[in-house]
């Protein structure tokens, strides 16, 4: 139903038809922002970028063809070569902690789930030490949360090839935290 | 029996059952033999999976959105204009219509339309839901496909926002709601007035500051005595709105900085030599162009009424009292818009966004199709 309700979103945002664009917007934007936002680590930079992906996303509409995929996946596409440009910007990939919002909570403050909050921001910390690929792999499973043959569809590659990158990723992470413990 | 899977396979199955709630210890029972690899790389799976999820602040919410609707105004704005560069260039082969008479058409025609748009005021003061309301409609946007140059455009547009205005006014007040497509197309008037704007100029940047200050005061005020219903969409359009104005009073500015003295209020300047005409000629006194400073100076809470024409309708006048623009604007205003910036303009190579779905990856380096770094070429 959510599909079919898309569809005729993105029909009428092809035309930029504002309320349609709007409506994309909302029901996307967090998303991206989480995956952007994971990948780069810094809140104000995430949330820039995700306006330059929908900026991106509605000049290449034209252009944009349900074949199955969902739309979110075409606009992780676009986010994950907007972070690709931003690091080249950047001219050196740094690795910025994350900040403190993923540490951050309202909940009562509990030492244990301060420490897995902990345990999360190091891994996610480390997971930008990884390839892109990887680093893109390990978004798309766990931010997004695809399967591999929806990851597989998103990246073009074999879903064999998916789940060796997941692999690797995986078993690099364990490696990074290792050697920062 | 599934411990022949591979190990990659495995651990795959391993983490949707882990998303699905299943226990680390059930999927280390199903493999038995990849017990040793798995667990600790299904461990890491599992903190991974502890949702963390930060979301978008509000604020940053709110500027993207504007942001790309800003964008689709503009685009929305260039597709228009193809036509009257399709007009200019007839004539232009002809060579029998210099710009100027083009212009002074363009003048008369959306005079004349105004005039019947005001003539035809029984659709003119209809509101949403009412069977004339698609005739206003429908007239405001003709009225808008004869505006040629930026400084009609931006006239034409932010009488419109006017009015989606006054209607959303007048619905809160009868039904005690805003609606949303009021709300959106309120946002859309101002963004192409604002479109417009950046390319007509000062004057017209200047009307447009004014015009989203007094938007923000009417809606601040609707605001503090509507109820809770209407509330969202009005606190929605006001946001817009304050967007709306921080652009129109930021691009002033800039026009300002590189732009000659603006003249001053009550005098007539002969413009700068080589400047375009209708752009700081001879204009009549009466049409003084506020600068930023005297923008600021109209910022008086509540203030309902400008205290010249370059301001918004006074609302307490008869509705959709939008008169006849007193100036076509210089022929020269006709060229194309400002070139925003072109896909993959941040100096990296194009990415695939304005590609066909489904074409691959974005083309980086390490990353993508025919990247680098593939799953099957990792060491």
């Amino acid at each position: 139903m959510r599909h079919v309700d898309e569809g005729q979103l993105i029909k009428r945002a092809k035309s930029h038809d504002a309320r349609a664009l709007s409506d994309l917007y909302r029901r996307h934007a967090d998303a991206v922002f989480r995956y952007v936002y994971y990948r780069v680590g810094d809140r104000e930079v995430a949330e820039d970028l995700v306006g330059e992906v929908f900026v991106r996303a509605l000049e290449g509409l034209s252009a944009y063809q349900d074949t199955g995929t969902p739309f979110e996946a075409w606009l992780y596409r676009i986010a994950h070569a907007r972070v690709v440009d931003y690091y080249r910007r950047q001219k050196v990939r740094r690795a910025a902690p994350l900040d403190e919002s993923l540490t951050s909570s309202e909940e009562p403050d509990l030492s244990q789930l301060a420490a897995q909050r902990d345990d999360v921001r190091r891994v996610w910390n480390a997971v930008r030490h990884l390839t892109d690929d990887q680093q893109q792999v390990i978004s798309l499973r766990f931010i997004a949360g695809y399967s591999t043959a929806e990851v597989a569809r998103i990246m073009g590659k074999k879903e064999g090839a998916i789940r060796a990158l997941q692999h690797r990723a995986l078993a690099s992470l364990r490696r990074l935290l290792e050697i920062e413990s | 029996m599934t411990d022949t899977l591979d190990f990659d396979h495995a651990l795959s199955i391993c983490i949707d059952r882990l998303r699905a709630d299943d226990t680390l210890e059930a999927c280390l029972v199903s493999y038995p033999s990849h017990v040793q690899r798995l667990a600790p790389l299904l461990r890491l799976a599992a903190t991974m999976q502890v949702s963390a999820v930060p979301a978008m602040s509000a604020d940053a919410l709110r500027a993207g959105e504007a942001r790309l609707l800003a964008r689709a105004a503009e685009l929305r704005s260039r597709q228009g204009q193809s036509l009257p560069a399709r007009r200019a260039g007839v004539s232009r082969l002809l060579g029998t219509l210099p710009r100027l008479i083009v212009a002074t058409v363009a003048l008369i025609l959306v005079s004349c339309a105004l005039l019947s748009a005001g003539t035809v005021s029984a659709s003119s003061a209809s509101l949403p839901g009412s069977p004339l309301y698609p005739v206003k409609r429908i007239s405001e946007s003709l009225v808008s496909s004869l505006a040629l140059t930026p400084q009609l455009q931006t006239r034409v547009h932010l009488a419109w926002a006017d009015r989606r205005l006054r209607e959303i006014e007048t619905l809160v007040a009868r039904d005690g709601v805003a609606h949303d497509t009021l709300v959106l197309a309120l946002e859309q008037e101002t963004q192409h007035a604002l479109v417009a704007a950046e390319q007509a100029g000062r004057a017209s940047l200047a009307s447009a500051v004014t015009h989203t200050q007094h938007q923000q005061a009417v809606l601040s005020r609707l605001l503090d005595q509507a109820p809770q219903a209407a509330r969202p969409g009005l606190e929605r359009a006001l946001a817009a709105s304050a967007q709306s104005h921080a652009r129109a009073r930021s691009a002033l500015k800039k026009a300002e900085g590189r732009g000659p003295p603006m003249t001053p209020p009550g005098q007539a300047s002969p413009g700068p030599p080589g400047a375009p005409p209708g752009q700081g000629g001879a204009k009549p006194a009466h049409k003084k162009t506020p600068t930023m400073e005297a923008v600021d100076e109209l910022q008086i809470p509540g203030r309902v009424s400008p205290p010249d024409d370059t301001g918004p309708p006074d609302h307490t006048g008869p509705p959709d009292d939008i008169g006849p623009p007193d100036h076509a604007g210089p022929p020269s205003d006709t060229g194309p818009p400002d070139h925003p910036r072109p896909p993959g303009g941040t100096g990296g190579p194009p990415d695939h966004a304005n590609q066909p779905d489904d074409a691959g990856p974005p083309d980086d380096k390490g990353s993508g199709r025919g990247g680098g770094t593939s799953g099957g070429k990792e060491k």
